[in-house]
């Protein structure tokens, strides 16, 4: 399969560099433009990224862990070509590398104040102070935002129960107001995202659910007249409702005598 | 492959919804092309001038605010659905309007060239949807003009500004702010090769919709509301609203007078309330810019320019927010209103084999995911209906082609109604509906029902669906029924022969058209001796026009160019 590709793109399988796929893509290209040879174009392009991804995964293989691969390592999974042996230099460098700067990274800093904030147990968190937070300027450029916001709807899934084994159904905390989900989700475009991985797209669903069962909630009562919006459920929705309450008031119980522990 | 003889250029159009533009490719770059009047830039406006003949452009959008029943502008917000505009009593769709905009960035491709013009390649939002796209294509075949190809927006003007280097390496992101419309697109460069790697973006968010905020706050501060207003006084202060926004980009405070009910009603507003006013607008641009920098599996840091393309993104508040999201700021070294034009000549050039970009060539991204709806099973012999099954996911490049074998649901059934979609949801009734293929199928119910299903996607965004059922071999290619803003072929016919038999107004007195559009409004927004003087200046010039003399109405026209910016009132300052 892979072979295929090098042959198509004029290289050799083992030599061939990312920059030479690269290259001879380009050199390929306008000879085979997708206006003119729609064909031609289609097959060189599968070509070109069967190849650079073998490439890549050589480049996995092979490289050590130094700083040009330090971004790459979070995305791509581990090799699992049987013949991989990972270097023994690369073995020593991760033992022997120090973080650059000890200051406290923004991001961590505002998810555990959020964090604090959000399970405080002194009443319902203050939507300025969240704000105040979340729109802080440390935490507002691209790759902060995506960092924090995951963080946080990792932190939500797993305390309403998405992670619990054999789960069936949201485990609403007694601090998640609808005002709080509300702002967070509105800054965070939760509910609207429209997430490229499957795992994603599942936290995104639940929160869909964690946020219709907070709207659902007649027990708690919610400062924002948002919550009058009702959902289309009825019959079962009100034993549903009954069933949640209960188990909510269960959490808060059990939250509050962990502080007391 | 084609004959590259000059005599068949191939223009490039940005189509805007405030404005559109006319490019051509030439051996030393891109050029836009002026209209009538000596301007690049045509106001997306059409309407019917006192004599019945259909004016387009600057004197269209001067008549908005004195002809608001005969005149209308930002239809491009309407390609693509059965929306109908009523100019006096003739109804127009959006590509008829489009249409005659089109025609008129021809006449104007023509006059520059010398000689004739069928060609095209047109811009779009790299977010316009599949119906949106055959609209615009629609739209160009009405003013007689093939579309060679469509080009995304933020793409022609990546094209632009990677001419300028064009072997070099880098990767970059595009932030086309329209009046109508946001893209982002990141894109890949090469040895040459310009490659896009995602686009996100919002087909309904723009310039002006910062326009309309303000206007209503205006209205509010004139102590009424916008829907209370009579249509013309609304239209006026549209515009006053759109001077006052483009006053705030260079200001920090923009103050005006309205003129409503014979009185003059004094306005102001700072910088810091309209960004304020405007606040849930920008907020609106940061998820696409995360999706598309998410989707490239790339971040901030990677990008080596970031560039900023279209009107809207002269406010100061959208070159904040980009510079505070990249933490560094966004280039605009080519014109924003501009570039798109230039890129899109830029391809046309490229369509046209031009010699000058023989080591250059493009590639492009679907932004969506496509697929059909498939019903999933929830019990014993129970379906539900209503989910979405992808084929080509977003961000594939294009052209692209993806097949997959699909069967009925029940081994009893003689055709299958298949539901083409476009969108992100895993449920069909939140994504876009493109059409529906019906697949006959033979045989009784132990014979083979498979079908083997392929979606092709061109170069131009443009969607064929393709069903061979296994068993007959006979290939059955989607027809698009009962799509809303899809026209039935008879139709398109009929509107066609109902548009050529339009009066169209002359280009060469086009001049004198906007003119006196120009004097009207002005007649219209000032008060008192001004005005007077300016009801003089319109029975002088409409003597001077009926006597037709083409040296007295030049004359008659330098005159009063050079005397009404003193008595237009500077309503903004």
């Amino acid at each position: 399969m892979s072979s295929d590709a090098f042959r198509l793109l004029g290289l050799d399988r083992r030599t061939a560099t990312e920059a030479d796929v690269r290259r001879a893509y380009a050199e390929k290209l306008k000879v085979t433009r997708p206006e003119d040879d729609r064909e031609g174009f289609m097959a060189l392009r599968r070509a070109f990224e069967t190849a650079r991804e073998t490439v890549r995964w050589d480049v996995q293989d092979t490289y050590d862990s130094g700083e040009d691969d330090a971004g790459n390592e979070a995305d791509a999974a581990p090799p699992e070509r049987e013949d991989y042996d990972p270097p023994a230099d690369s073995m020593d460098e991760a033992a022997t590398w120090q973080p650059p700067a000890p200051e406290v990274d923004p991001v961590d800093a505002a998810y555990l104040r959020l964090v604090d904030l959000l399970t405080s147990p002194w009443g319902a968190s203050s939507m300025a102070a969240l704000r105040a937070i979340i729109d802080d300027d440390a935490v507002s450029g691209i790759d902060e935002y995506q960092q924090l916001g995951g963080e946080l709807r990792h932190f939500l899934c797993d305390r309403t129960g998405m992670f619990l084994d054999g789960n069936t159904g949201v485990n609403l905390p007694g601090w998640l107001s609808l005002a709080v989900f509300d702002t967070l989700d509105d800054h965070f475009g939760w509910t609207r995202a429209q997430p490229a991985n499957r795992w994603l797209t599942r936290q995104h669903d639940w929160l869909v659910k964690v946020r219709a069962a907070i709207a659902g909630e007649p027990v708690q009562p919610v400062a924002e007249p948002a919550a009058a919006r009702t959902d289309g459920e009825t019959g079962g929705g009100l034993v549903w409702l009954v069933i949640g309450a209960a188990i909510i008031g269960f959490q808060v119980i059990r939250f509050l005598m962990n502080l007391g522990g | 492959m084609t004959d590259p003889s000059p005599a068949r250029t191939i223009i490039g159009i940005d189509l805007g919804t405030t404005n559109s533009l006319v490019a051509v490719f030439r051996d030393d770059g891109p050029k836009l092309v002026p209209n009538g009047l000596g301007e690049v830039l045509t106001p997306s406006a059409v309407g019917y001038g006192d004599d019945g003949a259909l004016l387009v452009g600057r004197a269209a959008k001067d008549r908005l605010e004195t002809h608001p029943h005969l005149t209308t502008a930002r239809f491009k917000r309407y390609m693509g659905t059965n929306h109908e505009v009523k100019l006096g009593k003739k109804a127009f769709r959006a590509e008829e309007l489009s249409s005659l905009v089109l025609l008129s960035l021809k006449a104007d491709a023509e006059v520059f060239l010398g000689h004739s013009v069928d060609e095209a390649v047109i811009s779009v939002p790299a977010y316009f949807n599949d119906n949106q796209r055959k609209a615009t294509i629609l739209a160009a075949e009405f003013a007689g003009l093939g579309v060679r190809r469509l080009v995304n927006e933020p793409t022609a003007a990546a094209l632009a500004y990677g001419l300028q280097d064009r072997m070099g390496e880098s990767t970059f992101l595009v932030v086309d702010l329209g009046g109508g419309t946001f893209d982002v697109s990141i894109l890949e460069m090469f040895s040459g090769v310009m490659e896009v790697r995602a686009s996100a973006g919002d087909a309904f968010l723009g310039g002006e919709d910062f326009t309309d905020a303000l206007a209503d706050a205006l209205a509010r501060q004139a102590g009424t509301t916008a829907e209370k207003l009579a249509a013309g006084d609304r239209a006026r202060l549209r515009a006053l609203a759109d001077r006052m926004k483009c006053q705030l980009a260079e200001a920090t405070e923009a103050k005006a007078e309205f003129v409503l009910g014979g009185e003059a009603k004094p306005l102001a507003i700072t910088r810091d309330a309209f960004e304020t006013l405007t606040e849930p607008i920008l907020k609106r641009l940061r998820q696409p810019i995360q999706r598309a920098i998410a989707d490239a599996s790339l971040r901030a840091d990677d990008l080596d320019r970031i560039i900023t393309v279209g009107g809207a993104t002269r406010m100061p508040a959208v070159r904040g927010l980009v510079t505070r999201l990249f933490k560094r700021f966004p280039e605009y070294s080519i014109d924003p209103d501009h570039v798109v034009a230039l890129g899109a000549a830029v391809q046309a050039g490229l369509a046209s084999r031009h010699a000058a970009l023989d080591d250059v060539v493009m590639t492009d991204v679907c932004p969506f995911t496509l697929g059909f709806e498939t019903s999933i099973e929830v019990g014993e012999g129970k379906f539900e209906p209503g989910h979405f099954s992808p084929m080509i996911e977003r961000n594939t490049v294009v052209p692209v082609s993806r097949s997959d074998t699909i069967s009925p649901l029940h081994a009893a059934q003689s055709v299958i109604q298949l539901s083409i979609y476009q969108g992100e949801s895993p449920f069909v009734k939140d994504n876009v509906k493109l059409g529906e293929l019906r697949i006959p199928l033979s045989g009784g119910s132990k014979a083979d029902k498979s079908v083997s299903l392929r979606y092709t996607y061109d170069s131009s965004g443009i969607l064929e669906v393709e069903a061979t059922p296994v068993a007959t071999g006979k290939m059955v290619r989607v027809v698009i029924e009962g799509t809303p803003g899809a026209i039935p072929k008879e139709e398109i016919e009929a509107r066609l022969r109902e548009l050529s038999a339009l009066k169209i107004h002359p280009r060469d007195q086009q001049e004198n058209a906007a003119l006196m559009a120009r004097l009207r409004k002005a007649f219209e927004n000032t008060l008192g001796d001004r005005r007077a003087m300016i009801g003089r200046l319109i029975a002088d010039f409409e003597g001077v026009l009926h006597r037709q003399d083409k040296r007295q109405i030049a004359e008659a026209r330098e005159q009063i160019e050079g005397a009404l910016p003193h008595l237009e009132h500077d309503d903004v300052f």
